[in-house]
């Protein structure tokens, strides 16, 4: 241990601290605390499907420039369903699994695809 | 001391590894389970510890109230009551007793504008609204014999046997209006046994939050905006509470460019008026279900004196789109800017 | 011994096995593809250590420049350089300026965490979609435990083969 790997090590602590705090922030409800509305995908800045949540239990396919995504849908959840035809290499976003609450999101990278929820202000519930 | 340094590396990234784990157990999980029941959305959202029941018993319970209070199902005990009641009379479970005398008695604090008898009127303008009988709006003779048909003095119970029967024929219980409300009581009856610290029940729209907010000052409910997608504002809560909307925009026909919706005023027989939405915040929510419809027939000036009168906590919504308030309400409202 | 084709040879040995550990290394479960855990960056430290200055970043360019030629260009491609530039390049510049204050497991720590740094800072510019802002400390996290192994793996290669890999020994 030396003198420098000090600094390097209370550097990278106060990093990982900060990130940490930073998403405790957005977590706990004042950046990204979301009544959920939809769920979007936007495939280069461009929004390709909005999808009104809750949705019952389905699968939808949306066609694009990039193929086919199908897209499983269950309540408020959202994966990018495994069996999907591939259309992109690396097939992260197929083995992701289901999303369930913003700020979670799928990105596809190679195609550009983010599939995110949109919301208001975050509410406990509706009256109506 | 050398040695500590030689692993401090180590120990910061573990030290970061326990952060994160308590940072994920820092306070009990909430779970949400959704389903329909009772002809609505119901979302039950508990926060408990692992494997708790609660959430299930719930929904178990809504859909054993459908099968008791829904007049359209042909198996259950409100139809099989209005049904054969005045032929002879009807024994009933505890439970249909139970919220049929306190529906009365809340028809006579609401002075007959909340109507569990209101059955008959329902359904003459079922079809309307529904959009079966799309050009016709019903014959005014057959509205005021409705009327007549709909009082709560033709309800008889004995209590005695447990029975219950109608003393003129057409007689129709309606329970639509409070048993969602009244199924939110039930619920926090079964959270309060099963000692679960917080919860938002969403019977279709009367929503109920129990116990202090989840590491945060308040419970926020949205109150749907009458006119458009969104919400009209927030209401911030602190504790237990229940709160009822009812509105002339949930189930809707416009015929000539007039709205008839499903809120009806027992005394005219025609669909409610001068309000777009009546919320009501209550502890109990048979008398928030019960007094958000009766003050939508009630009308502004009457509703405000009467809420005033009782000091009910109420958001009433007139056409102008402004937001008029009783009780402390004001004080627990965020507009939505 | 001390030639600059000599050393030139060595990097370009340590960029290809660089490749190799690239190649099957399999990538984080992250909800950002094509971020790895980063141990084909163990190359570039034990060059660093045992070559000295400018082999790290070498190294880097070379072997992240391969990869891509094996899996074709794209996206992650550029994430991948970018971020090993950068870590490298921070690496470098720590060696360089404060060698005798630092060890290889706190440099190549510093490295990780950098790398996975980086490519989350391109993959935000890139996506504009601030919802990613939450990944980050699980990158970090990560970036920051494949850089300790790393260094540490390296500490123990360079301790049994350090002398080989610069040609000081020729035998290992």
């Amino acid at each position: 241990m030396k003198r420098g790997d000090l600094l390097i090590y209370l550097f990278s602590a106060s990093m990982l601290l900060f990130s940490f705090l930073l998403y405790l922030f957005l977590y706990s409800g004042l950046g990204f605390d979301q009544h959920i509305e939809s769920v979007v995908v936007e495939y280069k800045k461009q929004v390709y499907a909005k999808i009104p949540l809750p949705s019952p239990e389905r699968t939808i396919d949306i066609n694009g420039p990039w193929g086919v995504i199908m897209l499983d849908l269950n309540g408020y959840k959202v994966r990018v369903n495994p069996f999907s035809p591939p259309y992109c290499p690396d097939k992260i976003c197929m083995r992701q699994g289901w999303i369930s609450k913003p700020p979670e999101t799928i990105v596809c990278l190679p195609n550009r695809i983010i599939i995110y929820y949109q919301g208001g202000k975050y509410i406990d519930g509706l009256t109506h | 001391m050398r040695r500590i340094f030689k692993y401090l590396p180590l120990i910061i990234l573990a030290s970061a590894l326990l952060f994160a784990f308590w940072v994920n157990k820092a306070e009990t999980k909430p779970e949400t389970i959704r389903d329909i029941a009772m002809d609505t959305f119901i979302e039950i959202t508990t926060y408990h510890q692992p494997r708790d029941t609660a959430s299930e018993e719930i929904l178990k319970d809504f859909k054993y109230l459908e099968s008791i209070f829904n007049r359209y199902d042909e198996n259950s005990v409100v139809y099989d009551v209005n049904k054969h009641a005045f032929e002879k009379p009807i024994s009933i479970p505890s439970i249909f007793e139970n919220l049929l005398t306190e529906s009365l008695k809340l028809s006579d604090y609401t002075e007959g504008h909340f109507n569990p008898a209101i059955g008959p009127l329902v359904d003459v303008w079922r079809k309307v609204i529904k959009g079966e009988d799309i050009s016709n709006l019903p014959d005014i003779n057959i509205v005021k014999e409705a009327i007549s048909i709909s009082k709560t003095e033709n309800i008889i119970i004995n209590e005695r046997n447990g029975q219950v029967s109608f003393a003129i024929p057409g007689v129709s219980l309606d329970f639509g209006a409070v048993v969602k409300g009244f199924a939110v009581d039930r619920a926090f009856e079964i959270l309060k046994n099963k000692g679960i610290e917080r919860a938002v029940i969403n019977a279709g729209g009367t929503i109920g939050v129990y116990g202090s907010p989840p590491g945060r000052k308040y419970w926020r409910i949205g109150i749907q905006h009458p006119r458009k997608e969104g919400i009209i504002g927030v209401l911030n809560l602190t504790s237990t509470m229940v709160i009822s909307t009812s509105g002339d925009y949930e189930r809707y026909k416009i015929i000539d460019g007039k709205r008839y919706h499903h809120l009806l005023n027992p005394f005219t027989g025609y669909p409610t008026e001068e309000l777009l939405s009546v919320t009501i915040i209550n502890k109990n929510g048979l008398l928030s279900d019960a007094v958000s419809t009766a003050v939508m027939s009630m009308g502004l000036e009457k509703g405000i004196e009467f809420l005033t009168q009782k000091s009910l906590m109420a958001i009433i919504i007139t056409p102008d789109l402004k937001i008029h308030f009783t009780g402390d309400a004001e004080s627990l409202f965020q507009p939505e800017l | 011994m001390d030639s600059p084709t000599n050393k030139m040879v060595r990097i370009c040995v340590l960029a290809v096995l660089g490749v190799v550990l690239n190649l099957i290394e399999p990538p984080m479960p992250a909800p950002v593809p094509g971020i790895k855990l980063g141990l084909a960056n163990l190359m570039s430290v034990i060059g660093l250590y045992s070559l000295g200055t400018y082999s790290a970043i070498w190294i880097t360019i070379l072997r992240t420049i391969t990869v891509n030629l094996f899996l074709g260009f794209d996206l992650r491609g550029f994430l991948s350089l970018g971020g090993g530039v950068v870590s490298a390049l921070i690496m470098e510049a720590v060696y360089y300026f404060y060698k005798r204050e630092t060890g290889i497991v706190a440099v190549s720590m510093l490295g990780g965490l950098m790398h996975n740094f980086t490519q989350w800072l391109m993959v935000l510019i890139l996506l504009q979609q601030p919802y990613l802002v939450v990944y980050l400390p699980f990158l970090l996290l990560s970036g920051g435990v494949a850089g300790v192994f790393v260094g540490t793996t390296g500490v123990y290669t360079l301790r049994r083969l350090g002398g080989f890999i610069s040609g000081k020994d020729t035998q290992p």
